[in-house]
């Protein structure tokens, strides 16, 4: 799972936050570091897609919240993805 | 390293930095600073110029594709005209006074802000730009006009009517013989008319053949000059095969090249220039 628009949309998930406590977040739970211009890149289309969206800054550093569309895209994503692992785990287990 | 950083920054999409170039510029701050942040930050400020130029490139390729949709559409439906002994004209007057009037607009921001070169120039070549645009746009846009046997049809001060035209088989050609009254348009200015119209009139039928004119008589002499309000009854005559089924007189006369500027110019090599009905 490599996907930098999903694993935006799994860190805010847990709540809002801002860019760099995005690329903390995703490196904890998902092993991985994501470079300012993947993390800016996915945040740009996230939120031309209207699945999240900014919310009152207090300093230079903007947050982003999961939108309910957003909400619903990524409960989409990880069914898909649930039905994808357990498939390849069954077959894995009987290759 | 960091200074590296900032500049493939600024990289970005213009629009994009306005949206969120403060925000990217906090975490660059928070992220550090290392080879893999900068190729990083160069590599996203690329993918973003390619995405922006995709839509713009798309779009205008769409805007394209509608606009010639429509001049095609717009192609296949010329305005005949009535045949009831009306004068049209190459109606260059508004163009030419709005010419006049972007000049001048031009001429008057330019002093105005001559301290300021790089800005004028940018305003300069939005106007012409946009006028360039409109002129090509209206011509894009406007029918073919067909002037019937009848009618009449004024190039700047000369007006040309066809009254009526007589065919004589020869073989698988035809010879045609075309009455034809030049007169002026000016209401004050007298023309000279000597053999011009050889010249400069042609015929073209359907399939965009030239014909040229083979001979030119006018029943009040070799020259003459044509006062405002009068006419000069004249005869051409020309060869054209039977499988030419429409003909139409038109001209190459060469006018100075701004004249291509007017709105409305029947020169404009965008425009779709009026005939004059012979077949």
């Amino acid at each position: 799972m490599s996907d930098p628009t999903l694993l935006v949309l799994a860190s805010l998930c847990g709540g809002e936050k801002h860019g760099y406590a995005m690329m903390e977040d995703i490196e904890r739970f998902a092993g991985m570091r994501l470079g300012p211009g993947t993390l800016y890149g996915a945040i740009t289309r996230l939120e031309e897609r209207g699945w999240i969206e900014p919310v009152a800054a207090e300093d230079r550093r903007q947050p982003y919240t999961l939108t309910t569309s957003g909400r619903e895209h990524l409960k989409t994503q990880l069914d898909t993805l649930d039905r994808v692992l357990k498939t390849a785990a069954r077959r894995l287990k009987h290759a | 390293m960091k200074r590296l950083i900032r500049l493939a920054a600024k990289l970005y999409p213009g629009p994009w930095r306005d949206r969120y170039g403060e925000e990217f510029e906090a975490l660059l701050d928070d992220a550090g600073v290392n080879g893999r942040i900068a190729f990083n930050v160069l590599t996203g400020a690329a993918l973003m110029q390619v995405q922006r130029w995709q839509k713009v490139g798309t779009g205008a390729l769409l805007a394209m594709g509608a606009l010639f949709a429509a001049s095609w559409w717009v192609g296949q439906r010329p305005y005949i005209s009535p045949g009831t002994h009306q004068v049209f004209r190459m109606d260059t007057t508004p163009g030419a006074l709005l010419e006049f009037l972007v000049i001048l607009v031009l001429a008057i921001v330019g002093m105005m802000t001559l301290a300021r070169v790089p800005r004028a120039g940018r305003v300069f070549a939005g106007i012409a730009a946009g006028y360039m645009a409109a002129v090509v746009l209206v011509s894009l846009l406007t029918p073919r006009t067909i002037v019937s046997i009848g009618d009449s049809y004024c190039w700047d001060l000369w007006c040309v009517g066809i009254q009526n035209v007589n065919a004589t088989p020869q073989g698988q050609n035809i010879f045609y013989t075309a009455e034809v009254s030049l007169f002026s348009d000016a209401t004050t200015v007298q023309l000279e008319v000597t053999d011009q119209p050889k010249r400069f009139f042609y015929l073209v039928d359907e399939q965009g053949r030239r014909f040229p004119i083979l001979a030119y008589a006018s029943l009040a002499g070799p020259s003459v000059t044509v006062k405002p309000g009068e006419s000069v009854k004249s005869s051409l005559t020309f060869l054209a095969p039977a499988d030419a089924r429409k003909l139409y007189l038109t001209d190459d006369l060469k006018w100075p090249p701004w004249v291509n500027l007017y709105f409305g110019s029947d020169l404009n090599p965008f425009h779709r220039r009026t005939l004059l009905r012979v077949v």
